[in-house]
């Protein structure tokens, strides 16, 4: 069809990275533009709707630091993916990762909370929240390793099995089931456990400044270590990596083991910085939100931290949305995937360009 | 090779020529307004390095590029190419380098695949008798009803020239022809292609071996760097003056190898058993020894059990039965990392896919493998400053042409991609290095640099494993000689014993029984 225009498809030249910027950036707009028609076309006014959207995210002080503490466990599970997808391991288990970090975390609480001073029992929160996330994330790596079993599989099953698991233990008196509750949620965990505040006047945590953190630490590990290097070579040709002999089996199990770590501690934070109690409700998936932010951020850990803030917005500015104008908040769920598209689409198209071709006659 | 017999009427009509003819790549210029000519019955050769636009020019052709500027004449008449399938109508047939066959369909029915037939059913008792009749006029045994995995590469290839002749093709275009074949059978479709071109038809011949266009061209163009050289008669031209033309400067034909004594035995294969990825036996009991200082290389043709057996060695394929010392001890068995870490380097036979990592900066490539090793790390980190240093020095003394060491490894061309490589496994000092057809798709620029390479580290009592296709290579390298047919050793010969004639009947798994 193009050869009859007089066109062909062939390969760009690399674009300046300023006008790489512009583009995804048009492609965001393009992506709110999209979400504003959906708005439209069920009833609502979409500039009213992002007006408040944009206000209860960024509006003020109190808004802004708000966004941020939404914005933690985002950017802790998308740095759990950034890990994982440059190696070309595609971990779907952040969610159930973050889970049993929750988990773990709770369980370290329970049985050290009466013995130790409040800062040893916060080291031993977190310890607990990043070990059970990586145990999960190594159990399927290991999986990996020995039995050749695929990753996806094993973490999308994995979620399941420990969101189940979760339950079992809140629907319970006998275990974790709040004796002054019902609902399927542990009973509050005593103040000396929680994370500590940054500022008084908000919920901002510890965990944000964690979460900035260790991308700054994830950034280093890619780019100046060995061990990061082997993860790009990995992500980038399997067959050299093998043929070089750097032992993949350890390399994937490893990933997995920090990758889940990273995701476990945003279950921890969630727990003990947000909710102060364990119930289902510390993650409206974030560990795939942390899928799309990683995507969209093009797996570098520095853009995580802005995207994660933008989601973390999003989330944010549309809790008040019913209250304000009716439209339910599961509108950012739409705005979040069309963000993902229009940017991976932009990102390929990118990649090639039209030509004319000129007439042999 | 002998006297060039010119086997048909050099000035018979034009059947084809193109006019400045301009194909872009951009930033490259494959083709630089290329004008060429072949007349009927003749064979004309297309000579050049690689990346000299050969093929592109070929495809141009054929219907499968459409160039950006210029013309092609088909019989004097402008003619619009925008199709293979327009080629072939018009009568342009050509056999690529990789073939385009369906393995497990007959000859016969990959012959009659994709033809437009009149009417729905294809008419086979007409298309076998075709078929047969064609066979017998060249002479060549190929059953119809064979499968296609069953035949042998030469076999296969002969199924690819039916198809084009059972087209009735007039213009037969062959891309690099006998890279898969053994020095016989080389032969054997040359003196195919002189009867072709003694009955009328044209035949394009594109190859980048002197001693093929010497044998069996009748004119021959030469291309280099996009742009068209001259278009010579073969005869009246001698075989440096083309090579100075492919090149642009003198070549010296054979690197000298220098007597030396051959040390203890390094490298010992006994009795090696491997699968190949279809988990058929592939490699059947080899053995084999290496020593200091010496260069073992391995003749056969392509898929013999040669990449299945390099694969072993390094660590990346199981050893299924047999074992393999490294200076006595036995690293079969033993993980690819470890193995490397005892001091085997190896050239592996695909640079892209299982060398390299094209995403990666030149620098990058060149610690590939070797990141953990002082001094590319210090403590936790990648030490940049040493890892620059032996990247820019390697630039230097490889003469790597690139802007930099940062520059993204996949741009470069496939000798300075395979020079990287040589970089890399040479400068980890090793004591052993495997090397899988290290010359593949190299200018003979860049051959000559890698041959003095091996030389030099042989000098150095580095014992060498050279696996290659290439018999000339193979020749001019080794010490001795392992000829490899279906996974198993046939023989080993010392060099200076070596008859060409030999070997080669060996790679077609004829063990001398006859005569003498």
């Amino acid at each position: 069809m193009l050869k009859a225009l007089g066109l062909e498809v062939v390969k760009a030249r690399q674009l300046h990275p300023v006008i790489q910027i512009l583009l995804v950036l048009i492609a965001i707009i393009l992506a709110f533009a999209l979400s504003g028609w959906f708005i439209n076309l069920t009833g609502g006014n979409p500039v009213e709707a992002f007006t408040v959207m944009f206000k209860g995210a960024f509006g003020d002080r109190r808004k802004i630091l708000e966004t941020l503490l939404r914005s933690s466990p985002l950017i802790l599970t998308a740095l759990a993916t950034v890990i994982t997808f440059r190696a070309q391991i595609w971990s779907i288990g952040q969610e159930g990762q973050l889970f049993s970090g929750a988990m773990l975390a709770y369980l370290a609480y329970r049985i050290f909370e009466p013995a130790l001073d409040r800062p040893v029992l916060l080291a031993v929160i977190v310890i607990g929240g990043f070990l059970g996330g990586a145990l999960l994330g190594l159990l399927s790596g290991w999986m990996k390793a020995k039995f050749n079993v695929d990753i996806i599989i094993s973490t999308v099953l994995l979620n399941y099995i420990i969101s189940t698991m979760l339950l079992f233990l809140l629907y319970d008196h006998k275990y974790w089931m709040g004796k002054t509750t019902y609902y399927p949620r542990t009973d509050a965990v005593i103040e000396s456990s929680w994370f500590p505040i940054l500022t008084h006047d908000t919920r901002l945590h510890m965990g944000f400044l964690i979460a900035i953190g260790l991308a700054l630490v994830i950034y280093w590990l890619l780019k100046r270590t060995p061990y990061g290097y082997d993860i790009r070579a990995l992500g980038a040709n399997p067959v050299a990596t093998k043929f070089k002999g750097i032992g993949i089996s350890q390399l994937i199990m490893v990933t997995m083991f920090l990758s889940g770590g990273l995701a476990g501690l945003a279950g921890a934070g969630e727990v003990f910085g947000v909710h102060h109690n364990l119930s289902m409700e510390i993650s409206p998936g974030y560990g795939y939100t942390g899928i799309i932010i990683a995507m969209v951020a093009e797996l570098n850990p520095i853009i995580v931290l802005l995207v994660g803030v933008l989601f973390g917005g999003l989330i944010n500015g549309s809790t008040v949305l019913i209250a304000a104008t009716g439209i339910h908040s599961s509108i950012t769920f739409v705005i979040q995937a069309l963000i993902l598209i229009s940017v991976l689409v932009s990102r390929s198209l990118m990649k090639y360009r039209l030509r004319r071709v000129a007439h042999v006659d | 090779m002998g006297e060039n017999i010119t086997s048909s009427d050099a000035h018979g009509p034009i059947l084809l020529e193109t006019r400045k003819l301009t194909k872009l790549f951009p930033p490259v210029v494959a083709n630089d307004a290329i004008d060429f000519e072949i007349r009927k019955g003749e064979i004309h050769c297309l000579l050049g390095e690689n990346g000299a636009g050969k093929t592109t020019l070929a495809e141009c052709l054929f219907g499968f590029y459409i160039p950006d500027q210029g013309e092609i004449l088909w019989k004097g008449e402008k003619a619009k190419l925008s199709s293979p399938s327009e080629a072939m109508k018009i009568g342009i047939g050509m056999v690529h380098q990789h073939f385009m066959l369906v393995d497990t369909h007959t000859v016969l029915e990959n012959i009659l695949l994709g033809r437009d037939t009149p009417g729905l059913l294809l008419d086979e008792k007409a298309a076998r008798k075709r078929i047969t009749e064609l066979c017998e006029q060249y002479s060549v045994n190929l059953d119809p009803d064979a499968l296609i995995w069953q035949l042998s590469v030469g076999e296969q290839q002969w199924v690819e020239i039916l198809k084009a002749l059972y087209e009735g093709v007039e213009l037969l275009i062959l891309d690099e022809p006998t890279a898969v074949l053994t020095p016989q059978e080389s032969e054997r479709l040359f003196s195919i292609l002189k009867s072709m071109s003694r009955e009328g038809l044209s035949i394009i011949f594109i190859t980048h071996k002197l001693n093929e266009v010497m044998q069996v061209s009748d004119r021959v163009t030469v291309l280099r760097k996009g742009k068209k050289v001259d278009t010579v008669t073969t005869w009246e031209i001698s075989k440096a003056d083309l090579a100075r033309m492919m090149v642009g400067r003198d070549v010296v034909f054979r690197v000298k190898r220098e007597e030396i004594e051959r040390g203890r035995s390094i490298l010992e294969i006994h009795d090696v058993q491997t699968y190949n990825d279809l988990g058929l036996l592939s490699v059947h009991g080899v053995n084999l020894t290496v020593h200091e200082g010496e260069i073992l290389g391995v003749a056969g043709v392509a898929g013999n059990g040669q990449k299945e057996l390099f694969e072993a060695l390094i660590g990346v394929r199981e050893v299924r039965k047999g074992e393999i010392f490294l200076k006595g001890e036995v690293i079969s068995g033993k993980s690819a990392g470890y193995i490397r870490s005892k001091g085997v380097a190896h050239i592996p036979g695909d640079r892209i896919k299982e060398g390299l990592v094209m995403d990666f900066t030149i620098a990058e490539n060149m610690i590939l493998g070797y990141e953990w090793n002082k001094p590319f790390r210090i403590g936790l980190q990648l030490n940049n400053k040493s890892i620059r240093s032996f990247a820019e020095e390697s630039m230097s003394s490889y003469d790597i042409a690139a802007p930099s060491i940062d520059h993204i490894t996949g741009n470069l061309s496939g000798g300075n991609l395979q020079k990287v490589v040589l970089a890399r496994e040479i400068g980890s000092a090793p004591a052993v290095i495997i090397a899988n057809q290290p010359c593949r798709g190299l200018d003979v620029g860049v051959i000559e640099y890698v041959h003095n390479q091996f030389l030099k580290l042989r000098g150095e009592g580095v014992g060498i494993l050279l696996f290659s296709e290439d018999l000339e290579e193979i020749l001019t390298l080794s010490d001795r000689i392992a000829v490899i047919f279906q996974g198993e050793i046939l023989e080993v010969i010392d060099t200076d014993k070596a008859v060409l004639q030999k070997i080669g009947l060996l790679m077609a798994g004829v063990k001398e029984t006859q005569d003498a």
